[in-house]
C-alpha cells in the first residue's frame, strides 16, 4: 500500500479528526531515543525531495511532500510509532536475510517505522521510508509471509511507485484536458456537479486503474527479490490468500467475553450485548450517490493477484511456510506493546477483544493482570466522559459481530456496572492475578 | 471517535477525497444547508440529518441530498431529490417506521412532506398549498409554542398541523399513515368558523392524539379560552374536547402523558374563576385525569402556599419574591410514579430593558424578565399524591420577557417555545426504566473562572442523581454537548488552531 492516499486525503479534508490520546502512564516508547533525529531526518528527507523537483507541477508536488511531512509528524506526535529496540532487532534479521539475497538494497538505507495499528497491513511512505503495522506481525505465521511484505513494499520503491503516482495523479486531475473540460462545466449554467461527478469517476477511475496495476507489478518484483533470499517466494500466495480474506472481517474470532464476566454475585446482563435498532431496516448503507466499489479499489481482489503470480512463476501449489525463528520473536515482542498501546489510547475494544481472544484460556497470570488493568482503565474512561474517543459505537452494516458485541459491552454497560465488575473479577481471579493488581481493583471498586 | 468530514456525502464515495487540490473541487461540492438532531415521540434522538444542495438545474429547481445518520453516527442514507431553489428543511422526526422531512417553500408557498419507509425508499411526496398570511401565522404561533408542524405517532404515522384561512384562524390537522392498513385522515375548522383558532398537539400514542386548542373571540381580545381535544388516531374522530374557560376553572395547561389504560394525564397552572390565563398569576399546580371520553377520574390541585412549596422557599435564596416552577415534561415510571421535571422562575426587573426604555423614551426596551434559576423534580404516587420535590441548584440565567404586560407563566411559556430555559431535554429509557433531565448550568465559582457545565439529574431504580460534563471554552479549543441518544450525550470537540471537529457520544454516569 502506498502512503499516497493517506496524504491526499490529508490535504483535502477540511475537517478531520484527531486522536488525543490520555497520559495514562504512557511509556516512552511512542519516540525513539533520538527524536530529535528522527524529526530532522524526516524534514531533510522531505526538503531534498522538494529541492529535486523539476517540471510540471512542482508546486502542486511540493504539497504532496509537505502533507507526507505532516501526516508523519501527527503520527509520531499522537503515539501511533512505537520504537522498542527489541522489535527492530528481530525484524532487521529478516530484512538482512532479503539484503544478503538482494545485496544492491542496502545503499538505500531503508527506514522502517512501526505504526501500533492492529490491523494487518505495509506501506511504502515514499523516499526510503516504510511502516509496517505490528499487527502484521500477530496476523502472520512465518518468517517467510514478512519477508513477502517486506518484498513488495521494496517494489513499490523500487519501482518509484509513490512518485509515479503522483505524477499520474496530478497529470490526470490537473492536465490541460481536465482543466478545459472543467471549463466547459463551469460555463454550464446547470447541472454543474454532476457533470463534475461524471469527470471525477474517469479520472479517478483511471488512477484506481493505474493503482491496481502497480500492486501487481510490486507483487511481480516482490516475488523475484525474495527468489534470492532464503525464504520461500511461492509463500506468497498463502500470504496474499489470508491477506484476501481479512477483506471483510478482521477480528472475526470469538470471544468468551459472557464467561469471563459473569459472576456468582453479580450475573452478565445479556442487554449489554444486545443490539439497537437503526432507522433502517437494511443490510448495507443507501447512497444515491454510490460510485461502484470495484472501481475505486486501490488493490486488485487477492485472487486476481494470487492467479497473477500463480501465471507468471508457475507456481502450482500452495506452500505453508515452518520457517518461525523470528516471526515467534516478533509475535512474542509485540504483543504486550499492542496491548499497552491500546490501553494508552483507550481503545478498550480491542484491548478486551485480544486479551481474550489470544490469552484467556492459557490462564497466563499476565492477561488476568491487564485484564484487571484494563477494567480500571475503563472505569475512569467512563468518569471522565471519554471512552467515545477510544471505542467507536457499533456500525449496524458491520459484519464483525465478535468486536462489536465487546463494543456493546463497553459502551452499554453503566459505571455502577464496571465497578461491580470490577470488583467481582477481583474476587473471582484472585488467585490467577498478582497481589498488586487484586488490591488495586478491590481498594478501587469495594462497595 | 467519529470521523465526520464536512462535506459527508461526498467523503463516503471518496470523491471529496480526490478533489480539492484540483480544478474539479471548485465545481464538486455539496452546500450544507442545514443539519440536525431527528427525535421521536418520546423526544429521544434516533438520529441526526445533513440537508445539502447538490445542484443547480432547469427552471429554478436544485438537486438536494439528505444525509441520514443512526444515533451512533453510522451514515445508513444519503437520498436525493429535486425541489425548488426557495426550499427550506424545517422539521424531521423518526416514529420507528419512517422518517418524514418537512420542507417549506416560502416563494410559492407551500409545505412538502416526504417520507422514507423502513428500507429507505419514498412512500410518501405529498404537497400541501398554503397562503401568504396562513404561513406568517403559523410562523407567529410556532415561535409562541401555539403549534407544532410535525409529530410522529410511534408505528402509525405522523400529524402534520398547519394554519388555515377561515372567517377567523384555523387549523388543518393530517394524519400520514406508515401502514398500509392505516388511513389518512383531514379534519379542517369549518371556512366558517370566525374564531381565531390554534391547536398544539401536545401528546400522541397509538390511540390518541393530545391536543390544546387555544380560541379567542377576535384578534383585539386578551380574553383565551384552552380546550384539551382528544383525537382517535386511526379514525380522526374527536374523541372529546374540554373547555378551560375563563368563567369557570381556567388552566394553563403545559404537559400532557397518555397512560397504559388510555387515560389522559394532564398538568399545569390553575387560577380562581374569571381570571385570565395571560395576565394573572396562577394560584398552584394541578394534575388532572381524565379518561378517554373526557369524564374527569382525578383532579389534584397543589396551592402554592401549600407546604410542599416551603421547601422550595427554603432552598431559593431570595424568599421575598416567590418563584414560579415552569414544568417541561412530566413521565411516568415502572412502577406506577409520576416525576414532573421543572425549573423555578420569577420575573425581575432588567436593568439592559430599562437603560433602553430611558434612551428610547420608553418606545422600545421590555423592562422586565425572567431570572431562571434552580431544577426541580416532583415525584407523585401512582394517585397524584405529592411524595417529594428534589430541588437542585443551577446558576441564574435570565431572559427577557417576550410580552411586557403577559404575565410570567404566559412569558415562560413563550420563552420555552423560544428555548430560552436551560432544560435541554428529558430523555425517556422506558427499557430500563430511568429518566434523564438534561439541563445547561452556568456555575459562578470563587477560585476559578465561571464554567458552562451539562448537568444531568437521573432518575435510577427511584433513586435522583446527577452527572457534570463541563463545557470547555479555551483559546485553542472548544467542546459543546449535543443531544445524543437516550443515556447519551454528544460531545463535540472543536480545535480552533487545526479547524478539526471530533464527535463522541459519551454515556451519562449513574453513580
Amino acid at each position: 500500500m502506498i502512503l499516497l492516499h493517506k496524504i491526499l486525503k490529508k490535504i483535502c479534508s477540511l475537517i478531520l479528526f484527531v486522536f488525543f490520546p490520555l497520559v495514562y502512564g504512557q511509556t516512552d516508547f511512542y519516540l525513539p531515543k533520538n527524536s530529535d533525529s528522527l524529526f530532522t531526518f524526516l524534514n531533510n528527507t522531505t526538503q531534498f525531495q522538494i529541492d529535486q523537483l523539476k517540471g510540471e507541477y512542482v508546486s502542486q508536488k511540493k504539497k504532496f511532500y509537505k502533507s507526507r511531512l505532516e501526516v508523519l509528524t501527527e503520527e509520531l506526535n499522537d503515539s501511533n510509532f512505537i520504537f522498542v529496540p527489541e522489535l527492530k532487532v528481530h525484524f532487521d534479521e529478516i530484512l538482512n536475510n532479503i539484503y544478503v539475497g538482494n545485496p544492491e538494497l542496502k545503499r538505500y538505507n531503508f527506514y522502517f517505522l512501526f505504526d501500533r495499528s492492529v490491523i494487518p497491513n505495509a506501506a511504502f511512505y515514499g523516499d526510503s521510508l516504510f511502516v509496517v503495522n505490528l499487527g502484521l506481525f500477530n496476523f502472520l505465521e512465518s518468517d517467510d509471509e514478512i519477508a513477502f511484505v517486506i518484498c513488495h513494499e521494496i517494489a513499490h520503491f523500487l519501482n518509484d511507485d509513490f512518485n509515479n503516482q503522483i505524477d499520474k495523479y496530478l497529470s490526470n486531475f490537473n492536465s490541460k484536458e481536465t482543466k478545459e473540460k472543467v471549463k466547459e462545466i463551469k460555463r454550464e449554467k446547470y447541472g454543474q456537479t454532476n457533470a463534475g461527478i461524471k469527470l471525477y469517476k474517469v479520472l479517478s477511475f483511471d488512477m484506481f486503474d493505474y493503482s491496481r496495476e502497480t500492486e501487481l507489478k510490486a507483487d511481480e518484483l516482490g516475488y523475484k527479490l525474495m527468489k534470492n533470499t532464503i525464504y520461500n517466494p511461492d509463500i506468497s500466495v498463502q500470504t496474499l490468500k489470508k491477506l484476501g480474506q481479512l477483506e471483510e472481517i478482521i477480528l472475526s474470532d470469538s470471544i468468551p467475553i459472557q464467561s469471563v464476566f459473569d459472576f456468582e454475585n453479580y450475573r452478565f446482563n445479556k442487554n449489554w450485548i444486545t443490539k439497537e435498532k437503526t432507522l433502517f431496516a437494511v443490510k448495507e448503507s443507501i447512497n444515491d450517490y454510490q460510485i461502484d466499489k470495484d472501481s475505486i479499489r486501490t488493490h486488485p481482489y487477492a485472487h486476481e493477484r494470487i492467479f497473477n503470480l500463480m501465471n507468471l512463476f508457475q507456481i502450482d501449489s500452495l506452500h505453508i511456510s515452518q520457517n518461525k525463528s523470528k516471526i515467534d520473536y516478533l509475535k512474542q515482542t509485540t504483543k504486550p506493546i499492542i496491548y499497552k498501546s491500546l490501553l494508552d489510547h483507550q481503545n478498550f475494544d480491542l484491548l478486551l477483544y485480544f486479551l481474550l481472544k489470544n490469552d484467556f484460556d492459557n490462564h497466563n497470570s499476565l492477561n488476568y493482570d491487564l485484564l484487571g488493568e484494563s477494567i480500571i482503565y475503563l472505569y475512569n474512561a467512563k468518569l471522565k466522559h471519554s471512552i467515545g474517543k477510544g471505542v467507536p459505537q457499533v456500525n449496524p452494516f458491520s459484519k464483525e459481530e465478535n468486536i462489536n458485541q465487546i463494543r456493546l459491552f463497553i459502551t452499554k454497560t453503566e459505571l455502577f456496572d464496571i465497578s461491580k465488575i470490577g470488583y467481582n473479577f477481583a474476587e473471582k481471579y484472585k488467585s490467577q492475578m498478582s497481589f498488586k493488581t487484586y488490591d488495586q481493583l478491590i481498594k478501587k471498586f469495594n462497595p | 471517535m467519529k470521523k465526520l468530514v464536512l462535506f459527508l456525502v461526498l467523503s463516503c464515495s471518496g470523491i471529496q477525497f480526490w478533489t480539492q487540490t484540483t480544478v474539479i473541487d471548485k465545481i464538486v461540492s455539496f452546500r450544507l444547508k442545514d443539519s440536525g438532531a431527528m427525535y421521536d415521540q418520546n423526544n429521544n434522538v434516533d438520529g441526526y440529518y445533513f440537508f445539502y444542495e447538490v445542484d443547480k438545474l432547469h427552471k429554478g429547481q436544485r438537486e438536494y441530498a439528505i444525509q441520514i445518520l443512526d444515533q451512533n453516527l453510522n451514515t445508513v442514507a444519503i437520498k436525493s431529490f429535486v425541489d425548488d431553489n426557495n426550499t427550506i428543511l424545517i422539521s424531521s422526526s423518526f416514529n420507528n417506521k419512517e422518517i418524514a422531512f418537512v420542507f417549506l417553500n416560502q416563494k410559492d408557498k407551500k409545505f412538502r412532506v416526504i417520507t422514507y419507509n423502513e428500507i429507505g425508499e419514498v412512500s410518501k411526496d405529498q404537497t400541501y398549498e398554503i397562503k401568504k398570511k396562513e404561513l406568517n401565522w403559523f410562523a407567529q404561533f410556532a415561535a409562541m409554542g401555539y403549534t407544532e408542524l410535525l409529530v410522529p405517532v410511534d408505528n402509525k404515522g405522523f400529524i402534520i398541523t398547519t394554519v388555515s384561512d377561515t372567517k377567523g384562524i384555523g387549523y388543518d390537522l393530517r394524519f400520514l399513515p406508515s401502514t398500509t392498513e392505516g388511513k389518512a385522515w383531514e379534519y379542517n375548522t369549518p371556512e366558517t368558523d370566525s374564531n381565531i383558532l390554534s391547536l398544539n398537539p401536545i401528546q400522541s400514542n397509538e390511540l390518541y392524539l393530545v391536543a390544546l386548542e387555544m380560541s379567542k373571540k377576535s384578534r383585539m381580545t386578551t380574553k383565551t379560552d384552552i380546550s384539551l381535544v382528544v383525537y382517535d388516531v386511526d379514525s380522526g374522530n374527536q374523541l372529546f374536547k374540554k373547555l378551560y374557560s375563563r368563567e369557570k376553572n381556567p388552566r394553563l395547561i403545559t404537559n400532557s402523558f397518555i397512560e397504559e389504560n388510555g387515560n389522559i394525564v394532564v398538568l399545569g397552572e390553575y387560577f380562581k374563576d374569571g381570571d385570565n390565563i395571560l395576565n394573572d398569576k396562577s394560584l398552584g399546580l394541578f394534575i388532572e385525569v381524565l379518561d378517554n371520553k373526557g369524564n374527569l377520574v382525578s383532579d389534584k390541585t397543589i396551592s402554592w402556599e401549600n407546604k410542599l412549596f416551603q421547601k422550595l422557599k427554603e432552598s431559593n435564596e431570595d424568599t421575598k419574591n416567590r418563584s414560579l416552577v415552569y414544568f417541561h415534561d412530566i413521565i411516568k415510571s415502572k412502577t406506577g410514579d409520576y416525576y414532573a421535571v421543572g425549573e423555578m422562575y420569577r420575573r425581575t426587573a432588567s436593568a439592559a430593558g430599562i437603560a433602553v426604555a430611558i434612551l428610547s423614551k420608553g418606545q422600545s426596551g421590555n423592562i422586565t424578565q425572567l431570572s431562571i434559576t434552580d431544577a426541580v423534580v416532583y415525584k407523585f404516587d401512582k394517585d397524584f399524591n405529592f411524595v417529594n420535590l428534589d430541588v437542585f441548584k443551577k446558576g441564574k440565567s435570565r431572559a427577557q420577557s417576550p410580552i411586557e404586560l403577559g404575565s410570567p407563566q404566559l412569558n415562560a411559556h413563550v420563552l420555552k417555545a423560544m428555548g430560552a430555559f436551560d432544560f435541554i431535554n428529558l430523555q425517556n429509557d422506558i427499557e430500563n426504566d430511568r429518566f434523564y433531565a438534561n439541563f445547561i448550568d452556568f456555575e459562578r465559582l470563587e477560585s476559578e473562572d465561571d464554567k458552562w457545565a451539562f448537568v444531568s439529574v437521573i432518575q435510577n431504580e427511584g433513586k435522583l442523581t446527577t452527572d457534570k460534563i463541563y463545557i470547555e471554552k479555551k483559546k485553542r479549543y472548544a467542546t459543546l454537548v449535543l443531544p445524543g441518544k437516550v443515556g447519551h450525550v454528544l460531545m463535540l470537540d472543536y480545535n480552533k488552531k487545526e479547524k478539526k471537529i471530533e464527535l463522541h457520544l459519551e454515556k451519562l454516569n449513574i453513580k
